[in-house]
């Protein structure tokens, strides 16, 4: 018997749409839709396949608006048992720090009992990868991010086995850790597993529970702004830097090759293009 | 008043993430310049690669924090986290700057979550305002967006920032000085095993690590990718491609750029046969050079481009090969 938590987020799908309005200097998301985070279904296919092999309850949590609750009722329709959205307007402003304190009280006052959390291995739209490393931080339980494989889980003495890809050095490690712990997913090649696929579970009422801070009762100086130590200053669109595009007129493929291969060779030389 | 630059290396191999290292130095010292601050060198538990960092001569002073009770080669996430936490804490430096690599984005955010400070991720530069305050600037959803984000009276301030490989040290120290410290490892209830090199024959042209990338759209044809990807090989740069030769197989999802791949910031890229989704320019659109070769003058990508190049794709990418594999 495993008791699982998923932390999950909803993202804007297409992140490349999200514009900041010029005048108020304030994102704009007005009738941009969100989803569940593409990374957050390779932490949902671990957990099913957890509670496969060694039983157990799996309880998703998101932090975010109430609009979340319908994200999280899809989840429950993928098999997860049941589910927690924390939506309140004092976690408002909240960083990633702020979030994860509020997340990992959750799991505290609220789940109370639990072996594993898992995670994505970041979110899409702000690619952090933060929550995971300062949940277990407030949990004071060991983490590891980039797991590929759970080799092995003692259920009884509650060690577990794990295998990660730490992609940017190309290596693998492996780690044995006493339960509980927090993971987070490596991304996987796929982009949507087949577990959007399945049908979604007839019955949802009452599986989703709603928590606000009546219930969690922490204090307003560590949540929301005033719990974020980040300041975002200003933000502002991407701007091509207004590129005058030359085009270039070549005869034939061959001539456009060796420009190419020129100005490649010459930019590994040099460092400069 | 300093600022640490922590040194990441390959805990199996004690091999230093060099390029990175310098990177950061570089860029520290730039706002050291400005605030008056020193620039020091943090290593956890090698002492293997605390002599190397000291042989390079990036810092004035190198901390190395050995962790008792832990072997030099082993990594286990918390412990590391909680050694740099307590160096923080008998410091107290500034700011805190960490590679942006996996292993970084790992354990920066424990230490920040254990000192209450912040932390931005990933960032892409960072500079010192009017006010004399440390501004740091994270491109964020798809690149679209640059928010530009301060830690006001914090202490550290922590950032990870992405950083090229091949980076050097702008000005090399004289000497540098070692200062030892140690930490008595707690039981975190976690054992590392082993560390297992992957071969992955395409390590040398993923796209994420890439100075110089060629990219590969729809426009080309499945051989002709492959000749792309040999000609990556051979020169030594990354490969990416677009969602549409991904999600037909003829590429690995490893190589995909944009809002479902991965963000490069390489310097020069140059595009072939790709019309210029914003989905896709999000993972590439920083690069300081952009060529297009498309065979549609009018394709979204001119917007992005600083050069157009309008010819058969498969054709320019056939010679190129041609020049490049017969070593011409
Ligand atoms: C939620 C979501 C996420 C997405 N994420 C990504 C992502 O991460 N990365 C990504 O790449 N896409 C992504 N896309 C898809 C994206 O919107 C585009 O569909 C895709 O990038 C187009 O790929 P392409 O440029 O190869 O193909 P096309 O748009 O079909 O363009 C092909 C281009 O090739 C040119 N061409 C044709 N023949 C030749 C020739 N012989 N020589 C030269 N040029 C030629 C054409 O003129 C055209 O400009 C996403 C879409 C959605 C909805």
């Amino acid at each position: 018997m495993l008791k699982i938590v998923l932390l999950v987020k909803t993202v804007v799908p297409i992140v490349s749409t999200v514009k900041v309005d010029e005048k108020t200097g304030s994102l704009v998301r007005e009738g941009v839709p969100t989803t569940l985070n593409p990374w957050d279904y390779a932490a949902i296919e671990l957990a099913l396949e957890l509670r496969r092999s060694y039983g157990g309850h799996i309880t998703a949590i998101s932090m975010a608006p109430p609009f979340a609750k319908e994200v999280l009722e899809d989840i429950i329709g993928m098999g997860v048992d049941d589910a927690i959205l924390v939506s309140d307007r004092a976690f408002a402003g909240s960083d990633t720090l702020a979030t994860s304190y509020v997340l990992a009280e959750t799991i505290r006052k609220v789940v109370k009992e639990f072996d594993i959390v898992i995670t994505g291995q970041e979110a899409a739209d702000s690619v952090t990868s933060h929550v995971p490393a300062q949940v277990a931080a407030f949990l004071n339980v060991p983490y590891i991010y980039y797991v590929t494989n759970v080799k092995h889980c003692n259920v009884v003495d509650k060690v577990i086995k794990l295998e990660r890809f730490v992609e940017d050095e190309g290596r693998a490690e492996e780690f044995e850790v006493d339960l509980p712990v927090v993971i987070s997913v490596y991304r996987r090649q796929t982009y949507l597993p087949i577990s959007v696929l399945r049908k979604i579970s007839a019955r949802l009422e009452g599986k989703v529970k709603i928590v606000s801070n009546k219930e969690l009762q922490l204090d307003p100086s560590k949540i929301g702004l005033a719990g974020s130590p980040t300041r975002v200053s200003k933000i502002e669109n991407f701007k091509i830097a207004s590129k005058s595009t030359q085009f270039l007129d070549f005869k034939t493929p061959d001539e456009a090759a060796r420009w190419i291969l020129d100005l490649i060779r010459k930019y590994a030389q040099t460092g400069k293009p | 008043m300093t600022i640490l630059v922590y040194v990441d290396y390959i805990p199996d191999t004690r091999e230093v993430k060099l390029g990175e290292t310098c990177w950061l130095a570089n860029v520290a010292e730039k706002i050291a310049e400005k605030l008056g601050y020193e620039v020091w060198g943090l290593v956890v538990n090698s002492a293997t690669v605390t002599l190397r960092i000291q042989e390079a001569k990036i810092f004035r002073r190198v901390i190395h924090v050995r962790i008792r009770g832990a072997a030099e080669g082993t990594y286990v996430p918390p412990l590391f986290a909680e050694a740099i936490v307590e160096i923080c804490r008998k410091y107290n430096p500034e700011v805190l700057l960490f590679p942006a690599t996996y292993r970084c984005r790992e354990i920066a955010p424990f230490v920040a979550a254990r000192l209450e400070t912040g932390i931005v991720a990933d960032i892409s530069e960072i500079y010192v305002d009017d006010k004399g305050e440390i501004v740091s600037v994270k491109p964020s959803f798809g690149e679209n967006i640059l928010a530009h984000i301060t830690i006001p009276g914090k202490k550290p301030k922590i950032f990870t920032m992405r950083c090229p490989a091949r980076a050097t040290v702008q000005k090399r120290v004289e000497s540098c000085e070692v200062v030892n410290e140690e930490f008595i490892a707690r039981a975190v209830g976690m054992r590392y095993v082993k560390s297992t090199r992957i071969e992955d024959p395409d390590a040398d042209i993923l796209p994420e690590k890439a100075d110089i990338i060629i990219g590969v759209g729809a426009g080309v044809r499945p051989d002709v990718i492959e000749l792309a990807r040999s000609v990556a090989k051979k020169l030594k740069i990354g490969l990416g491609a677009t969602k549409r030769v991904t999600d037909r197989g003829l590429l690995p999802y490893k190589f995909l750029l944009g809002d479902s791949g991965k963000i490069a910031r390489p310097r020069v890229y140059v595009a072939f046969g790709i019309s210029g989704a914003p989905q896709h320019m999000s993972g590439v659109k920083s690069s300081e050079v952009i060529i297009a070769v498309n065979i549609d003058e009018n394709a979204p990508i001119r917007n992005y481009a600083d050069y157009f190049i309008k010819q058969d794709a498969n054709e320019v990418l056939r010679k190129l090969a041609e020049l490049v594999l017969s070593g011409l």
